[in-house]
């Protein structure tokens, strides 16, 4: 692709993608359960009045859950193509590899140990995630290991972790409000004092992303290549693995163990804008939001008056997808 | 300026308690093609390892244009000495876009390339012959399109010193010599090459000086003729060498000696 098709391609879809974030976040806000008109929710943008009950809706349902839907679908999507260029494995993201069911077994342990304690509920999800991504990360430096062992040892911990989990859970089963969305992935009843702390850690983490991505698109040369040109490869694999835990701990501490968004958006990404990741972060971030708000909108609506977890429908989509790149890894047989 | 661009002195290094590379003293000469050619495992490939500090020796010393290598920050080093590596996968980029990586070691925090950078990397693709390559995805070239493409990448890097880690591995025989002959240019345009070959015909053709290792130690550093004079092939090899003089060039047949 000559580079000035590259960047209409990037533009294009930089345009497309942040057209269809803010048009499914607006269709987020006014479409649910209870009805809130379109006329209500641009009057309550532009400052107007409208109804009590419109403005609790809006405020106090629709506004948190929209918002950490986006946080949580930034926050996943970015992680995930941050470990699949470290761990140079396609088959790699948050949940996939473990790192999920990590943060979920520390938040879920930290919840019993000291609960109501919102503000270290990150700081747990991150130390889980952290320690899961450093086993990983050992265990893909072992000589000889293939990108199905790394995708294995992940399963494992995961079962482990899950284990850890359900036994919280059965000791304790008033340790967490919601628990069993919360095992799933989901954003039914989230409040913004909750997501104070994950929005921050997320922000932080979404921005220094950003600044180091111009690094991780060198890593993607491979180890020798990478050092020949002065970058030190072991710090900056553990430096972005570290960014990777921050930001899935992030989201898992406020919505759970939802997979398959950090593994399905960053291949969308790159498969059309290809894999330089100073396009592939933000691209990915906001394509990620935008999935799980769309995600989330879909889970609400589509069973009414029932409420699916968004974990359960990103599974249903994630899971097929990920079968498909086990096969296609398989194929090119550089598993 | 140093008398060397690479100075070794008493470099140990080991994998295992044996240790692979003992002792080892090594000068190279500015603006010089030196081929390193040496049997299987004989520690050929760690050796430029450890000149462009991708490992650490135990022992001794490696200077780099008259500076202790381990003076120079990664950036540093890499704006004086590049590596063609073996037998890389190939990432999922554009030629072009492969190359302008090799300008990362002059940029300092978000700059961005600036027109500096695009003249460097424009005449690394000219250079290299693959101009009318840059839109290609790396994976889609031919095995000598592709090590002309990673020459490039270290052209770009712009460095005095170029490592190259067996630069024919896998290329076909035209595509060897049409590799070895774009070694020749660079020489002449100035860098200093050190390149591990395991082809006894293609590093006495076109190098100045052949460094032959066998068991971890130097057992000869000379010219051409000093090194066929001398024997250090026969001995390292198990070879005899013979030169071939014809209307094209000059050529070197290496037949198995009997035991």
């Amino acid at each position: 692709m000559s580079p000035a098709r590259q960047r209409r391609t990037v533009v294009l879809a930089g345009t497309a993608v942040a057209a269809g974030l803010v048009a499914v976040t607006v269709v987020a806000f006014f479409v649910g359960s209870s009805t809130v008109g379109v006329g209500e929710f641009w009057t309550l943008v532009i400052g107007g009045e409208i109804t009590d009950s419109a403005r609790s809706i809006l405020i106090n349902v629709r506004a948190p859950r929209v918002v950490a839907a986006l946080l949580a679908g930034a926050a996943l999507a970015t992680a995930g193509a941050i470990i699949q260029s470290v761990l140079d494995n396609p088959l790699a993201s948050p949940n996939i590899i473990g790192i999920n069911s990590g943060a979920g077994l520390a938040v879920l342990l930290m919840s019993a140990a000291f609960p109501g304690a919102l503000a270290l509920q990150p700081v747990a999800a991150f130390a889980g995630a952290l320690v899961t991504a450093l086993i990983i990360f050992a265990l893909s430096l072992g000589a000889g290991t293939s990108r199905l062992t790394v995708v294995l040892a992940g399963i494992a911990l995961s079962t482990i972790f899950g284990a850890g989990m359900n036994a919280v859970l059965i000791v304790n089963p008033d340790v967490y409000v919601g628990a069993s969305t919360f095992l799933v992935g989901g954003l039914a009843g989230m409040t913004l004092a909750k997501l104070t702390w994950p929005a921050a850690y997320i922000l932080i983490g979404l921005v220094v992303a950003l600044f180091l991505a111009g690094r991780l698109t060198i890593l993607t040369l491979g180890d020798t290549t990478a050092h020949s040109l002065g970058l030190a490869v072991g710090r900056w694999r553990l430096g972005l693995l570290g960014l990777a835990a921050l930001l899935a701990g992030a989201a898992v501490s406020f919505a759970g163990l939802l997979g398959f968004v950090g593994l399905i958006v960053p291949h969308m990404v790159k498969f059309i804008v290809g894999h330089d990741a100073r396009v592939v972060l933000p691209l990915s971030a906001a394509l990620g939001a935008a999935f799980v708000v769309g995600c989330d909108l879909v889970a609400r609506v589509a069973f009414a008056p029932y409420e699916l977890p968004v974990g359960i429908l990103m599974a249903f989509l994630g899971g097929p997808f990920f079968i498909y790149l086990i096969i296609r890894n398989r194929r090119v047989g550089d598993g | 300026m140093a008398s060397h661009a690479i100075r070794l002195h008493g470099v140990t290094y080991s994998y295992t308690r044996r240790p692979l590379i003992a002792g080892f003293d090594l000068d190279i000469a500015p603006g010089e093609v030196t081929s390193i050619v040496g049997p299987n495992g004989c520690g050929k490939s760690t050796l430029l390892k450890i000149i462009d500090g991708l490992v650490t020796p135990h022992a001794g010393e490696v200077m780099i244009g008259g500076q202790p290598a381990r003076s120079l920050g990664g950036k540093a080093r890499a704006r004086r000495i590049a590596l063609l590596p073996q037998g890389v996968r190939p990432p999922v980029m554009s030629v072009e876009a492969l190359v302008a990586c090799g300008r990362y070691p002059h940029h300092h925090g978000l700059r961005r390339l600036g027109p500096g950078d695009r003249e460097h990397i424009d005449a690394a693709l000219t250079s290299t012959g693959i101009a009318h390559l840059r839109d290609q995805d790396v994976r889609h070239l031919s095995g000598g399109e592709r090590q002309r493409a990673y020459i490039a990448l270290i052209l770009a890097q712009d460095t005095d010193i170029i490592l190259m880690d067996e630069p024919t591995t896998y290329l076909d025989v035209h595509a060897c010599h049409e590799i070895m002959g774009l070694v020749r240019q660079l020489n002449a345009a100035g860098k200093t090459i050190i390149m591990v070959n395991h082809d006894i015909d293609l590093a006495l053709r076109y190098s100045d000086r052949v460094a032959v290792m066998a068991g971890g130690r130097l057992l000869g550093l000379g010219d051409v003729a000093e090194t066929l004079a001398s024997g250090v092939i026969e001995r390292a090899f198990h070879v005899s060498v013979d030169r071939i003089e014809s209307a094209n060039g000059i050529a070197y047949a290496v037949f198995p000696v009997k035991a």
